[in-house]
């Protein structure tokens, strides 16, 4: 019996260990549908299991704050971050590893935020109270932090202000259009898109760099950081690869800049930014 | 009676109650509808507004999929929105179809009816646009502002006005059932537990204003909370009634016994009439047996009053009752004069309450008042004369202002009188003389006088001081000369005089010393001093002198005293000690103690000033034994021997002779002890001395004589006294170097003392020379300034 039992411990122990090397844990953005996370994420993480030979698990997150908790305690792999949580997780672990960062549209490593309004709304943001104002999410680098900065710089704040996350960037522009809120804050490129919706832009932010693949030192063992690497790095040289595939990759990627998200490590101190929040 | 009672007490609280039910049944009625009809609006409002924003939805949830399925593409957007607009209307129209609720939408000014007419919707939306309030409608909308969409909804107000009136009708009818319903009850409740309750309080009462407290019921204890409190009440005061009704009884009997049991007269009247009075009344008015027969004849108790407070009272012009009632600080005596009786009565009169009647009380005080005269007969009045005495004489000097004149007369003798003959001789004489002063001075218009004598006697009076001294006052005199108050003096001294007195069988002569003064202020002292001065001299009559300056050694004496007996009292009395130095061994052997007065300044006051005043005051023997003592203290633990001055009144004295040998038993070494004799006017009772110094010197101690060589101090002393030491005067040794007389004087005493075995001291040594002359003279003893000063300590 005891032989018996001995031998089914040693098979999980084992199992588990096998396991690990045979599957990387993919954690995707976390304010997307699993639909949908399926359709932008399907072509990049087809390569990736071809050219490391490994298989990708998909890891789902309601939040930031879930995906970055599963991420320092080793439950993730692998995971894609806009430049906010990447800088508020290497704030907390520095065995975070920058692997690629991908391109956005027009194939720009940069882009901008923008607080909106509606048509027909005369908004000034100096002393601004009392204003309802429709963010996207917590994690998001166009949601409190953007919107933040900019009151700040007008002698207001949010906590002078109601503001509630919406949970997306489109959800924060319908909120303004059905007269939810008064102030939207959202990624300039998506702003765009519905201005003819009767959107009216009020203020766009500084460079933000953009997001990065990130993967965990802590459970990804060298010899598979390094294929991933290579993998990356193979995309650079031919951009023909990822022509084909979703907007949010489909401009390839670049080597990380490290300097931009110390920048905004920076920044989120001197807001007082907390996870909390 | 009461049954009428009954009936008024019903219509009245009925009628009141109907009208106040009928009026607040309208109210209510009013307030009901009011609040029905807020209600159902209220209620119709909000079933409208729910369809507004259920329509609401319809249009943000199709604006919403066309928002995430084509919002980022704008041709495409365009091109749907109307396809999505449309079918949003259809919907809409869907949704309102089996409802009670009309509605349309206006797009751009324009109307698109969803149901209901377009006439109609085209009047709501001016309603709705000139914000008026619909009498007609009830409208609500709401904007969807991406598509800028205003959607009315509206319902006509018929079949809410229809639920009112309906509704109406009934609220009226029931609040008045409701409202009639109540009265009733209410009525019912009043004649049930109120009705019968306040019938039998009404009864209860007309039994209690009857005093027929037994017939009162004791009422039911079922009905309300207020009328069980009444009824409580009015039971508890029936009963307290009964308890009174006992209480007031016993408290008569114990008023009529109170009264009765009273020594004052006791009576209550109304000043016209007397009403009640105790027996003390009838015994002191006997000839009535009862009230009426006293008021048959006599209006009031006042008609037998005679004065009150000293003053006459005539009762037809006065009310006694007032009079005695407005007196309130002080008792008012009354003389009451009934038949032959006549007495003083305190009476104090108090009003009743409520009423015109006073009680009046009368003490009789007769017994005490008859007392107390007496005494201040005996206060004012000599007991042997029946004279004015001192204390008499002393406050009509006081009263009278103005020039007055005293005489005051000792007669001479009356100790040996009495002494001899026995002190009722001593008194009867006493007696004589007063007679023979009060006749002579009462008779103002004696032939034998002259006109100015008869005026003085008329202004005079006589005052026995006590013992054997008289004294003629005159008061009220304008001017007299000082020698017609001298031939006052005079005739009466001659009337005391010249007649021989026969007294149990023996014939006597009594003579008399008179002191005179005039004027306004110290007569009696000024009298006094020249009584002591006639006596002193040996004259019949003295006239005090301002000039002489009497009174002022008197003062003077006076101030003195009080000085001494200050100092005595803060025993600021010290000794000094001056040291007595042996011319053999040329050592201080002795000390003569010396008393001195220590003032508030602490300055020593010499003896001289004070002495002779401690021995008028009598002090003097309590000055010797405080030397005495402080000296003992002193030498207690020295080898010297010291002397201590006494007179010999001191010896003459038994208590200081007493002390003296007491403190000299108790001393350690009494032979150290020296008492020198003072020089003294006489000294009568040698043996009574001698047998004193004795005892002294059994115990050891010395005595020496002082100041010896002058005065009364000369060889008899020492002869017939056995002393010791001799102290030779400061007179004969202070001169002693240049007066042959005092050298020739001071030998002959050194030669006696040197024969009899007595040691000499010379005194007031104050110079080498001196001292050089006593040496030489072979005098044992040397003291003086020349040696040392007294001083407060020895060695």
């Amino acid at each position: 019996m005891i032989r018996v039992l001995f031998c089914f411990i040693t098979y999980f122990i084992l199992s588990s260990t096998l396991y690990a090397h045979w599957v990387i844990r993919f954690a995707p953005l976390p304010m997307e549908s699993s639909q949908k996370v399926l359709n932008d994420y399907k072509d990049l993480i087809n390569y990736l299991e071809n050219e490391i030979d490994m298989k990708v698990e998909f890891v789902y997150s309601t939040s930031y704050e879930e995906l970055i908790d599963n991420f320092l305690q080793k439950k993730i792999d692998v995971t894609f971050l806009g430049p906010l949580p990447y800088a508020y997780l290497l704030s907390k672990d520095d065995s975070s590893v920058a692997l690629a960062q991908f391109l956005g549209q027009g194939g720009s490593a940069k882009y901008t935020c923008t607080l909106f309004t509606r048509k027909g709304v005369d908004i000034n943001l100096d002393n601004l109270k009392d204003k309802k104002i429709g963010l996207t999410q917590k994690f998001s680098t166009c949601g409190y932090l953007f919107a933040q900065t900019a009151l700040l710089k007008n002698n207001s704040s949010l906590s002078k202000n109601k503001y509630k996350y919406t949970g997306s960037h489109s959800n924060a522009i319908l909120s303004v259009l059905l007269n939810e809120s008064e102030i939207g804050s959202a990624k300039t490129s998506i702003v765009e898109k519905y201005l003819h919706l009767g959107i009216k832009p009020i203020v766009h932010s500084d460079l933000y760099p953009s997001f990065v693949l990130v993967a965990n030192s802590k459970t990804i063992s060298d010899q598979v950081m390094q294929k991933l690497t290579k993998a990356l790095s193979k995309i650079k040289a031919k951009k023909n690869i990822t022509k084909s595939w979703n907007d949010k990759f489909k401009n390839g990627v670049i080597d990380v800049d490290y300097k931009m998200y110390k920048d905004m490590q920076k920044l989120l101190q001197e807001i007082g930014y907390k996870l909390d929040r | 009676m009461i049954d009428n009672r009954k009936i008024k007490t019903s219509t009245k609280i009925v009628i009141p109650i109907f009208i106040i039910a009928i009026f607040m049944s309208f109210f209510i009625s009013f307030y009901m509808d009011g609040l029905l009809k807020k209600h159902i609006e209220n209620f119709y409002l909000k079933s409208l507004d729910i369809v507004v924003q259920k329509n609401y939805y319809i249009v943000k949830s199709e604006y919403k999929n066309l928002f995430y399925n084509y919002g980022d593409k704008k041709d495409e957007f365009l091109e749907v929105q109307e396809v999505v607009k449309n079918e949003t209307i259809q919907n809409l129209k869907i949704s309102l179809e089996n409802s009670d609720y009309n509605s349309f939408i206006i797009i751009d000014d324009e109307v698109v009816p969803l149901k209901g007419g377009i006439k109609e919707a085209y009047k709501i939306k001016k309603i709705y646009e000139q914000k008026e309030e619909s009498l007609d409608y009830f409208i609500s909308s709401v904007n969807f502002i991406p598509w800028k969409w205003k959607i009315i909804v509206y319902q006509s107000k018929g079949a809410f006005f229809d639920i009112l009136n309906q509704n109406k009708y009934r609220v009226a009818s029931f609040v008045l059932l409701m409202a009639v319903l109540i009265m009733l009850v209410i009525v019912f409740m009043i004649k049930i537990f109120m009705q019968k309750q306040i019938t039998q309080i009404l009864k209860n009462l007309k039994e209690i204003s009857k005093g027929k407290y037994e017939k009162i019921k004791i009422l039911n204890f079922y009905s309300s909370y207020e009328l069980f409190q009444l009824i409580s009440n009015i039971n508890r005061t029936v009963l307290t009634l009964h308890r009174k009704k006992e209480q007031l009884e016993t408290a008569k009997d114990y008023t009529r016994a109170i009264l009765e049991s009273q020594k004052n007269i006791i009576i209550v009247s109304d000043g016209e009439r007397i009403y009640d009075a105790n027996n003390e009344f009838f015994k002191y008015f006997d000839d009535y047996k009862n009230i009426e027969e006293f008021n048959i004849q006599n209006s009031c108790v006042c008609g037998y009053f005679e004065s009150i407070n000293g003053e006459e009272y005539d009762g037809h012009k006065a009310d006694c009752i007032k009079i005695i009632s407005q007196n309130k600080k002080q008792n008012n005596k009354v003389v009451v004069a009934y038949k032959r009786k006549r007495n003083i009565f305190n009476v104090s009169i108090k009003m009743m309450h409520n009423t015109n009647k006073y009680v009046i009380s009368m003490n009789d005080i007769t017994n005490m008042e008859n007392y107390k005269n007496e005494l201040h007969f005996n206060l004012y009045h000599n007991d042997l004369t029946r004279l004015p005495n001192r204390r008499k004489l002393s406050e009509d000097i006081e009263k009278v202002e103005g020039l007055k004149a005293l005489i005051v007369c000792d007669l001479d003798s009356l100790k040996e009188i009495n002494d001899f003959y026995g002190h009722s001789t001593g008194d009867m004489i006493i007696r004589i003389v007063s007679q023979r002063l009060n006749n002579f001075l009462n008779d103002c218009e004696s032939l034998e006088d002259s006109q100015s004598l008869q005026i003085l006697k008329k202004h005079s009076k006589l005052y026995h001081l006590g013992g054997d001294e008289f004294a003629i006052a005159i008061f009220n005199m304008d001017a007299y000369e000082e020698s017609e108050l001298k031939g006052l003096a005079e005739a009466s001294l001659q009337k005391i005089q010249d007649q021989v007195l026969k007294v149990k069988n023996h014939s006597l002569f009594v003579r008399a010393s008179m002191g005179v003064s005039i004027g306004s202020k110290n007569l009696f002292t000024q009298a006094d001093m020249a009584l002591k001065e006639a006596k002193a001299k040996k004259k019949d009559i003295v006239l005090y002198d301002k000039n002489s300056g009497l009174l002022e050694e008197y003062k003077e004496n006076l101030v003195w005293i009080q000085r001494l007996e200050e100092a005595l009292s803060e025993d600021r009395l010290v000794c000094v000690y001056q040291p007595i130095y042996c011319n053999k061994s040329k050592q201080i052997k002795k000390y003569e103690t010396l008393v001195r007065l220590k003032d508030e300044e602490g300055s020593l006051i010499a003896p001289y000033f004070f002495l002779e005043v401690a021995r008028k005051a009598k002090l003097y023997s309590y000055i010797t034994k405080t030397v005495i003592k402080k000296s003992f203290e002193h030498f207690k633990d020295k080898k010297y021997s010291f002397s201590i001055n006494i007179s010999i009144e001191d010896i003459e004295e038994v208590t200081t002779r007493s002390y003296i040998l007491e403190m000299l038993s108790q001393f350690p070494e009494p032979h150290r002890v020296v008492f020198e004799l003072l020089e003294s006017e006489q000294i009568e009772k040698y043996s009574e001395i001698n047998e004193f110094l004795f005892k002294l010197k059994e115990y050891g101690a010395k005595v020496a004589v002082d100041d010896f060589g002058t005065g009364y101090s000369n060889f008899s002393y020492l002869l017939n006294l056995d002393i010791d030491i001799l102290k030779i005067d400061g007179s004969l040794i202070k001169n002693l170097d240049t007066d042959a007389n005092s050298r020739a004087v001071v030998h002959t005493i050194v030669d006696f003392c040197k024969h009899s075995n007595i040691e000499i001291v010379a005194e007031y040594v104050d110079r080498q020379e001196v001292f050089d002359k006593v040496n030489k003279m072979g005098i044992d003893y040397t003291q003086g300034y020349f040696i040392s000063e007294p001083k407060e300590e020895t060695l």
